[in-house]
């Protein structure tokens, strides 16, 4: 969809894909050249699971999974909330904030269900949509495409349950 | 010229293109929907799909976060 | 009435900007990712990004922008990575970037994430960007995001006997580093330009019924 279209129909207040595809691809280059880590969040949230384990008495940086070069420390924790506050600072420039409430009890089913499913399988994949798929991809691994591939696959299974749920 | 309303606050993606798209799918030309949705991703998502689906449409935004979306159908 | 919400931007810009300034004198690399976190944010939610939706739109609806803009995004970056990564192979240094060992790990992790994407209704940036926006479900998909991705953490010694796993493949170490760049490149805008064809093809045809309705 084109900026001329948007303006011209009242929404204004956006940027077109591929220009926030572009912005999205130079922020990674950048945050690739400056900390020679490509973009990646979900280990951050990851770390935040962690974090409760060690209060109920575990040692999570004996687990096999930190043993292969994963870094235990939080500093990226800064990205997640970060991400939070960018997106919260551009909502309250096109001044659309709003609190949304929840409308029915099977939606909280579906977020906890599909999030407990997108943690398992990043965690399983080394990365989410964006450790696995867009900078993995940009590294030029193998495995970000047979990711991307899988991830294809499961969108249309799942696609399928969710119009069998709504239809 | 009917004007039907579809209320879908509150939903998530896909779900507000997903009920726009059956009840367009009954529409006769000429016909109206008013989607009232506030996810602003599900605006960008029914926009893209009226363009290429050739519905005529306009936004509103009533209420902050709220969008009011009218669809025309063309023959 | 929309009201205008402009005096909160103001007050959030400056909290973000002194927390930024805080960060940056305890740890410059926590304000690093505090600072790219507010860049990131802002474009998904100011450009409605969504890679989620690049995977499910042309499934579900037929709409490709998307996922063309997504694989635009993906030729742009890999074009950026390689010349860092090149960099670093010329001075002989071990090569960074997103590098990791191709399995069934891989596999059956692409596919229960796609799945939960879908049943979430945005994968884990989506998220992110939503709670910003104020909508409360989504929290409930950080829950599940932390509570799923520990409870592969604290099984992965299981999974790792369980699922066989390969080496990783870095393309420039098998093809040279021009080859495999113009490779991959290659691969990505021919996917763009079949989806192209794909859009415009399905524009035509309903162009032609347009078009022969008032003949006959």
């Amino acid at each position: 969809m084109s900026k001329e279209v948007l303006r011209f129909h009242g929404v204004s207040t956006g940027w077109t894909y591929w220009f926030g595809g572009l912005l999205l691809a130079l922020l990674n280059i950048i945050l690739f050249a400056a900390t020679q880590k490509p973009w990646g969040i979900s280990l951050a949230i990851a770390k935040w699971g962690v974090k409760i384990a060690r209060v109920f008495g575990s040692h999570p940086e004996k687990w096999a999974y930190f043993q292969h070069g994963h870094d235990i420390r939080g500093e990226d924790t800064w990205m997640i909330l970060g991400m939070i506050a960018g997106s919260l600072l551009s909502t309250l420039l096109s001044s659309d904030f709003r609190w949304i409430k929840i409308r029915r009890r099977r939606q909280i089913i579906l977020a906890l269900g599909g999030g407990a499913l997108m943690g398992f399988g990043a965690r399983l994949a080394h990365g989410c949509n964006v450790g696995a798929f867009f900078s993995a991809i940009s590294s030029q691994s193998l495995h970000g495409w047979v990711f991307a591939i899988f991830v294809f696959a499961g969108a249309y299974i799942g696609v399928k349950l969710l119009t069998r749920m709504y239809l | 010229m009917a004007t039907h309303r579809l209320d879908v606050l509150g939903e998530v993606c896909p779900v507000p293109l997903l009920k726009t798209q059956q009840i367009c799918r009954r529409l006769k030309t000429g016909d109206t929907l008013v989607v009232e949705t506030n996810f602003s991703r599900s605006v960008r998502n029914i926009l893209d799909w009226a363009e290429k689906n050739r519905y005529e449409f306009t936004v509103e935004s009533t209420e902050n976060g709220i969008w009011q979306i009218f669809l025309t159908k063309q023959e | 009435m929309k009201k205008n919400q402009f005096h909160f931007f103001l007050l959030t810009f400056l909290a973000v900007i002194l927390t930024g300034l805080t960060l940056a004198h305890f740890s410059p690399l926590k304000a690093v990712y505090w600072f790219f976190g507010l860049g990131f944010g802002f474009v998904i939610q100011r450009s409605r990004f969504c890679f989620a939706s690049a995977f499910r739109d042309p499934i579900l609806f037929g709409t490709l922008s998307l996922t063309k803009a997504v694989l635009l995004m993906l030729i742009i970056s890999t074009i950026g990575f390689a010349a860092i990564q090149y960099n670093f192979f010329v001075q002989g240094l071990t090569i960074p970037g997103k590098i990791y060992p191709v399995g069934l790990n891989t596999a059956l992790g692409g596919f229960l994430f796609g799945l939960g994407m879908i049943l979430a209704g945005g994968c884990v940036c989506s998220c992110l960007a939503r709670i910003g926006e104020g909508s409360v479900i989504y929290l409930w998909t950080l829950a599940g995001l932390i509570s799923g991705s520990l409870l592969c953490i604290w099984s992965f010694g299981w999974w790792e006997q369980a699922l066989p796993v390969w080496r990783p493949v870095f393309f420039p170490d098998y093809l040279g580093w021009g080859p495999a760049l113009i490779a991959q490149v290659t691969v990505l805008a021919g996917i763009y330009f079949i989806l192209c064809r794909m859009e415009r093809s399905s524009i035509d045809k309903r162009g032609k019924v347009q078009r022969g309705n008032p003949q006959t």
